[in-house]
């Protein structure tokens, strides 16, 4: 609601720049086009009058914005308030100097009511009808009883009916009217809205709440669930190396196939976990930390699932690669998870090529692989979490199709990027684009 | 050769059982707990020389606390503690910080509880 106003206000400045281009414009049709006679200072005086409240109130919103939230908003309504007021003043000046009541754009007035039924209250909107309606009969009544001067639009209307009663009193009261009615309405309308904005407001909140109770509740059993597979996988794990005595080649390939089950099982739970968390946990530790030392750190680790493949790593980091801001284990999470892919989807005896560039205020790191590759209709699907290519789906059981969604959370989180660009049976190019600073 | 000493507390009694019979193979000598309380019990006559400890069990904190306890009393704070949860990846990285970085809690060690026995195996020889 309070940035609705702060929106309001500017949107306010930005029309009467409008209406200061309208006001020239028609001044310079009616004079030179129509040979209308307008009396010109009146007309500069305005035209600049107007520049400068747009100026002056441009820039005190701007102060006001960067001042106390609270007091800001109320003095935001208060400028508001004074530059309608101010227009309606300015509109009975103009329409004054040219021509009075016998100016068709007395219709103005209107424009104005909307403009303020929008951003004020009802009652402030009725006041400030009011107001524009008092103006523009004061000056109906002092050029109608000659206490000011009439300065007519010669040339445009030629009979003078700014003192013909009939007129006045016919075209005062459909004017009133109107007035009040399209107040009226445009209130109805905009209340609407309030209440709609409102209760999609509402709506949103308590999705949240409902989200976020239903990502703690997925925890909770994740992590009992957690707690008996583990169990479970250590307790096989003794079968598999037969810490219990020997087994026979039947019980031992069993026992293999279970174990290499709840491995997988289990990396499946800590990543549901993981990604899970990560929904739930707002805020984390980040700080400025050596990128080159995490890739070598990730690299070391995945030696030797790597060399299990003969698979050569091979890295390239530009000698400016140095420190970036974020949270290192995440950080680490995702170069882990990438390397391990390429690691996984290659053939054996293949190459894993890991560049890190500088790129001013990014590094760009760049895992490559000449993997199976990724089909390219379902390049789009990758991120998306429990997603696994159609290829890696049939060929390796151990994918839990959560990691590359994780990554893709870790990465914006830290206001990086990741995208894949994959030819099949050629090879993949993960690309991470981490920024160096906050 | 003396065997190493290793207590390990723990409330998965079943994850108890198995690791003990891994770790004995690999030749360390073995004590279990199912609390902290009977670990401190334990650890007074046993006097191991590193100790795997559990975060949640009774309460979310119960080892947080023990260790806590452990590290403030003069005859153990040397000794080396390997600290096991099933949400090592989601505790936060707070709390991780908060073990590994602490001058106040030398030899502490925060691994993953997965039953993946090769990380608690390298643990354990970097500990000792």
């Amino acid at each position: 609601m309070n940035l609705r106003i702060l929106r309001l206000a500017y949107w306010l400045i930005r029309l009467r720049w409008f209406a200061i281009i309208g006001i020239l414009i028609a001044y310079y049709i009616a004079k030179h086009l129509l040979h209308i006679t307008i009396s010109d200072l009146p007309i500069y005086s305005i035209v600049i009058f107007l520049i400068l409240l747009n100026v002056l109130s441009f820039s005190f919103l701007k102060y006001l914005q960067k001042s106390q939230v609270r007091k800001s908003i109320k003095n935001v309504k208060r400028v508001i308030k004074f530059q309608i007021s101010t227009d309606l003043i300015v509109l009975t000046v103009l329409l004054h100097y040219s021509g009075g009541v016998e100016n068709p754009f007395i219709i103005y007035y209107i424009f104005h009511m909307i403009i303020g039924s929008i951003m004020l209250s009802t009652k402030e909107s009725f006041l400030q009808t009011s107001f524009a309606l008092m103006l523009l009969g004061s000056m109906a009544f002092l050029e109608y009883s000659g206490i000011i001067d009439h300065f007519p639009l010669q040339g445009f209307i030629t009979s003078n009916m700014y003192n013909n009663l009939t007129y006045l009193a016919s075209t005062g009261f459909i004017f009133i009217s109107t007035s009040y009615f399209v107040v009226y309405i445009t209130r109805t309308i905009i209340k609407q809205s309030e209440k709609h904005e409102a209760a999609y407001l509402q709506a949103n909140a308590k999705l949240k709440q409902r989200d976020k109770v239903k990502n703690e509740y997925v925890m909770r059993i994740t992590h009992d669930i957690k707690g008996h597979i583990t169990a479970i996988q250590s307790c096989i794990s003794v079968l598999n190396e037969k810490l219990a005595g020997p087994l026979n080649s039947q019980q031992e390939d069993f026992v293999g196939r279970a174990h290499k089950r709840i491995q997988i099982l289990n990396k499946f739970i800590s990543d549901l976990l993981s990604i899970t968390n990560r929904r739930l946990l707002l805020q984390s530790e980040k700080k400025y930390f050596s990128i080159k030392n995490s890739i070598d750190e990730v690299i070391n680790m995945a030696e030797n699932s790597a060399r299990e493949k003969n698979i050569s790593l091979i890295k390239n980091i530009d000698a400016s690669v140095e420190n970036i801001y974020g949270e290192p284990s995440s950080i680490e999470e995702v170069l882990s998870n990438l390397i391990q892919n390429a690691i996984k989807y290659s053939p054996v005896g293949k190459l894993v090529i890991i560049n890190a560039k500088d790129q001013h205020e990014n590094i760009l790191i760049e895992v490559i692989d000449n993997g199976i590759g990724i089909p390219e209709h379902e390049i789009p699907y990758i991120f998306n979490e429990f997603y696994r290519a159609s290829n890696v789906k049939n060929e390796i059981k151990d994918g839990t199709g959560l990691g590359l969604a994780i990554s893709k959370h870790i990465v914006e989180e830290h206001g990086g990027k990741i995208w894949v660009e994959s030819i099949m049976n050629f090879g993949t190019t993960f690309y991470l684009l981490l920024k160096k600073s906050k | 050769m003396k065997k190493n000493k290793i207590l390990i507390i723990d409330d998965d009694v079943d994850l108890l059982a198995s690791t003990k019979l891994l770790l004995e193979s690999k030749n360390y000598e073995i004590e279990t707990a199912t609390n902290s309380k009977i670990g401190l019990g334990i650890i007074k006559t046993f006097h191991p020389d590193l100790i795997i400890l559990d975060i949640m069990m009774d309460t979310q904190l119960e080892g947080f606390n023990f260790l806590n306890e452990l590290k403030s009393a003069d005859n153990f704070k040397e000794t080396p503690v390997i600290m096991s949860t099933g949400m090592a990846k989601s505790i936060g990285v707070n709390m991780r910080a908060a073990i590994e970085d602490v001058d106040s809690l030398p030899k502490t060690r925060f691994i993953d509880k997965s039953g993946n026995w090769e990380e608690l195996l390298e643990a354990i020889k970097d500990l000792l």
